[in-house]
């Protein structure tokens, strides 16, 4: 590793990926890509590679359990700039209270941050998780030797990735874009130009296995969750079943949203899935009569300004997890921005 | 939530609690010195300590100096005293000898002028002096060289030393008595016997005949030059 490198890392539910950037001026270069089943290993392989420095510098997402992801619409946008605003805001509208919260309001356009000087548009995002788990997390870095450059929730790292990828690749249609949760699963359609629709749905791995042990008769969710890990069960015939409630949700989203916008959606695409549960892909994609979007990793790569040693980074290997990696670095030219940032 | 201007990226928003991180500032352990300047302050340090010495060192010798000199000074105000002195006797000894080096004896001199001295005729200076001449070339000889015109000219013509005579004094009485008296003055001169043996060169020539209104004399200045 030499001094001016630094580490991309994608710290999710299944998996985590770290790409090791060598050059940081555009075009950025990829000289090494990895692949953790846990956050721990790829951790320690960070630290152990910061060689005699201090720290290891390094752009890291992650997926607090405790994130939100909305798409807000106010009814009197010039409101958010009376200081209390979003305290009453969040605790009528989420339940959510503040002052516990690490909380960032973006317009759905750009994604940028609001600015409370100009006008303040009538719809936007939020995005947020506890600061408790935000700093038990920037904690568990600092202490493996890792200096965080920034730490970003993954899902909406995502939704950025998704927007740039489709500017980049000229789609004109919406995109679906699902993250799979433990508790609730968030679902995202996002055009090139913005976001246009966010909703939390009721529906997870947990409610997964409680439909699994339910419709085979298991004794506990601990045997499903088994059964659903292991990956040698066919659930191409129980599928449908077990996902009712679930496709029912978003066949109701993707209702509501063709017949609000009079858009018609063509693909899906599904984040933080794990391998053993990817049979639900296809089923997803014919209850919503949508076909799967497969990132065109190389021509993205190109319009992203990344360029990747062939030797030793194969983004196939990733396989989805590629693209919560890939959307870290999308709408980021290196330390040019960086450098912008700090000035 | 921040509501300060953020310049964060699109779709990029930092969640990390600024406060709770490590102090990463980078201390300034090894600064850049370029060496060459250093060298070269160095070396005009040096240089401007070498030229201090030696000014130090022409100071002390220059004090030395102006002592040695101030101690002469009275030395030399002394010597520049006698030289001055010896310039003024040098010349009037120079005078007599030029008076004593003629071939008469001065003495023998004064008194065959006195006996050849007409009445009425007064004195009032003899002087002497030692001098050279140049043989005057004949106009044969002339001619000669303007023939022989690639030949060199002589550098120097020939010389002869001639003991030159002054006379001065003045005449009383009319005109054509002083005339007559300085006229019969100038052949005795001319004839006297010390010079018997002796060759003029310039026999005795009246240089000057002026009134003396005021007095109501005749000034007379005669010179002669007979050869060695």
């Amino acid at each position: 590793m030499n001094a001016q490198s630094l580490f991309v890392v994608d710290v999710n539910p299944c998996s985590t990926a770290v790409a090791t950037l060598s050059s940081l001026q555009p075009f950025l270069q990829v000289d090494d890509l990895q692949l953790f089943e846990s956050s721990d290993a790829a951790l320690s392989y960070i630290s152990g590679r910061k060689g005699r420095a201090r720290y290891a510098r390094a752009i890291v997402s992650h997926y607090p359990e405790s994130r939100f992801l909305r798409h807000a619409i106010l009814e009197n946008p010039a409101k958010a700039r009376e200081e209390t605003f979003f305290d009453e805001f969040l605790k009528s509208q989420y339940q959510l209270t503040l002052s516990e919260y690490a909380m960032a309001a973006l317009n759905p356009s750009t994604g940028l941050p609001l600015d409370f000087d100009k006008v303040v548009p009538k719809e936007i995002v939020l995005c947020g998780a506890k600061q408790e788990e935000i700093l038990t997390f920037q904690e568990g870095l600092v202490a493996k030797g890792i200096y965080p450059e920034r730490i970003e929730i993954g899902s909406l790292s995502s939704i950025g990735g998704l927007i740039h990828y489709l500017r980049a690749q000229q789609i004109g249609s919406s995109v679906i874009m699902l993250e799979w949760g433990q508790k609730k699963s968030t679902l995202a359609i996002c055009s090139a130009r913005r976001v246009e629709l966010l909703r939390s749905v009721p529906f997870g791995a947990e409610a997964l296995e409680e439909q699994v042990r339910i419709e085979l008769g298991l004794k506990d969710a601990a045997s499903a969750k088994k059964m659903l890990s292991m990956g040698s069960f066919d659930f191409a015939e129980m599928g449908p079943i077990i996902l009712k409630k679930f496709l029912k949700e978003l066949q109701a989203s993707e209702g509501f949203f063709e017949v609000q916008t009079g858009q018609s959606l063509k693909n899906f695409i599904v984040t933080l899935l794990p391998p053993s549960l990817s049979w639900m892909q296809p089923i997803l994609g014919d209850a919503l009569g949508l076909s799967l979007l497969s990132p065109d990793v190389s021509g993205w790569l190109n319009t992203l300004g990344v360029k990747v040693r062939p030797e030793s980074v194969d983004f196939s290997k990733l396989g989805s997890g590629s693209f919560s990696l890939l959307s870290l670095l999308a709408n980021w030219k290196g330390e040019s921005d960086e450098q912008k940032k700090i000035a | 939530m921040s509501r300060k201007k953020s310049l964060e990226l699109p779709w990029h928003s930092d969640f990390r609690d600024a406060s709770k991180l490590p102090d990463i500032k980078a201390v300034r352990s090894v600064f850049f010195v370029s060496v060459a300047p250093i060298i070269v302050a160095v070396l005009l340090f040096f240089w401007w300590i070498f030229i201090e010495w030696q000014i130090l060192g022409i100071g002390a010798q220059t004090r030395d100096d102006e002592k040695k000199a101030a101690a002469m000074q009275k030395t030399n105000d002394e010597l520049l005293k006698q030289s001055a002195e010896f310039e003024k006797w040098a010349k009037i000894i120079n005078e007599i000898q030029g008076f004593v080096s003629i071939p008469a004896k001065p003495s023998a001199l004064l008194v065959a002028i006195g006996q050849v001295r007409p009445a009425g005729l007064t004195l009032s200076q003899i002087s002497s002096s030692f001098e050279t001449r140049a043989i005057p070339q004949k106009k044969e000889e002339k001619k000669e060289e303007k023939k022989e015109d690639d030949k060199p000219k002589s550098s120097a013509p020939k010389t002869f030393a001639v003991y030159v005579v002054n006379i001065t004094g003045s005449l009383s009485g009319t005109a054509a008595q002083a005339t007559k008296s300085i006229e019969s003055f100038q052949e005795k001169l001319a004839s006297m016997d010390i010079f018997k043996d002796r060759t003029f060169n310039q026999k005795p020539t009246l240089k000057t005949f002026d009134r003396d209104k005021g007095l109501d004399v005749y000034r007379f200045s005669i010179s002669f030059e007979v050869k060695q």
